[in-house]
């Protein structure tokens, strides 16, 4: 008999899922139990009691779209990234023509230079939002809701950047084949944007799977940040035996930070603002 | 009795508030105590409250946190934030205004 509940309940988490984020869903599958439990120390057996609680919650199709309704403004660092990306493309585009505009195979160059600039711009937007995220839950959690739509569009923003880099490094080998006479050289550079864009399609695909939550969506997103680092700028930090080494400094800088917001995401929720009323 | 759509959407938000108001409470026992204190007039489907919630959880007015609910679940609490406290404020001057001109109203029509 439990087991048949047991069942239901899973059937029931299933469909609701197709329309609610886990953490919605958990909260009102509690709610779930506890009506059956009522409805049966009332007298009704287990699957009526079921029936008649799934009946009173209401379908995943109304209430996701009650949601739905609510949803309201994007939040301000996913704005402000969107609109940084949209100011920066025609300005790199003006750039590269300016810059390459005398070079052989100039446009192959260009599109490709332009192809992996956006994306790892991109890539490191989204590792923004997400330490805009672990810095503000810091000061109370965002409801399951906000999380899992602010997951969802870190999620949006990071399927364009591995298309682009994945184009990027298309032409790149194109380029390099008609230019040196080989597609592919294993320098760092390559590997450098390899690692990226690998790492770039495992975190669509866990953002798609939505069996990860939003809290560790960002965490992957921070992540992400040090790998596009590395491979941008470390990259070129092996190519280049003079590099500065200020410029070696800042990239050891930038990942220092982003190990520090790793650290700040592993917080409880709220932890300062439960600090600032104790202090 | 069956009271209009929009007035139950209305007031959706000043309940959940002011039972928050007497204390942490979970989306059930919310429901329940609404019940209660409309002797089951206010019927509201179960599952439109957890919008609600959130809402308010987005606006600042109430905060949730996760809590053990047995040996393998978790039930999310609510409980009411400063924010929620000067909404639930207007949110009563509002109410109390309407309910005081229609009582004069249908005092006098009924006079």
């Amino acid at each position: 008999m439990h087991d048949d509940l047991e069942k239901l309940i899973g059937e029931w988490r299933g469909k609701m899922r197709e329309s609610l984020d886990a953490q919605t869903v958990e909260e009102m599958e509690d709610h779930l139990r506890e009506k059956v439990a009522a409805l049966c120390a009332g007298g009704l057996e287990n699957k009526k009691a079921f029936n008649q609680a799934v009946r009173e919650l209401g379908s995943a199709k109304a209430v996701g779209s009650e949601f739905r309704k609510l949803e309201t403004r994007t939040w301000l660092p996913i704005k402000i990234a969107v609109i940084f990306q949209c100011v920066a493309a025609p300005l790199a585009i003006a750039f590269l023509i300016a810059r390459l505009r005398d070079r052989p195979l100039a446009l192959l160059l260009g599109v490709h230079v332009f192809s992996v600039t956006m994306g790892y711009m991109l890539a490191l937007m989204a590792g923004a939002i997400a330490g805009c995220f672990v810095l503000r839950r810091c000061f109370g959690d965002f409801s399951s809701t906000k999380a899992a739509r602010i997951s969802d569009q870190t999620v949006l923003l990071v399927a364009p950047a591995a298309v682009l880099t994945a184009i990027g490094i298309g032409l790149a080998m194109i380029w390099a084949n008609l230019t040196w006479g080989r597609a592919w050289s294993w320098d760092p550079k390559e590997i450098g944007a390899t690692c990226i864009l690998w790492w770039l399609i495992c975190f669509v695909a866990c953002g798609r799977s939505g069996r990860v939550s939003p809290h560790r969506m960002m965490m992957l997103a921070i992540i992400g940040n040090i790998v596009v680092s590395c491979g941008w700028f470390g990259s070129n930090m092996l190519m280049t035996p003079s590099y500065s080494p200020f410029l070696k400094a800042q990239l050891y800088a930038v990942v220092l930070v982003h190990l520090l917001l790793l650290a700040v995401g592993m917080l409880p929720a709220g932890c300062l603002r439960q600090n600032k009323r104790g202090a | 009795m069956k009271l209009d759509k929009e007035l139950v959407a209305a007031s959706s938000a000043p309940l959940v508030l002011s039972i928050l108001a007497e204390g942490d409470s979970y989306g059930y026992a919310i429901i329940q105590r609404v019940r209660e204190l409309s002797d089951d007039q206010i019927e509201w489907t179960d599952g439109m409250l957890y919008p609600v919630l959130h809402w308010l959880e987005e606006k600042g007015q109430i905060r949730g946190r996760w809590e053990k609910a047995g040996a393998a679940r978790r039930r999310r609490y609510y409980s009411l934030a400063p924010k929620g406290r000067s909404a639930l404020r207007e949110y009563r001057e509002q109410w109390e205004v309407v309910a005081n001109a229609l009582k004069r109203i249908w005092r006098t029509q009924h006079a």
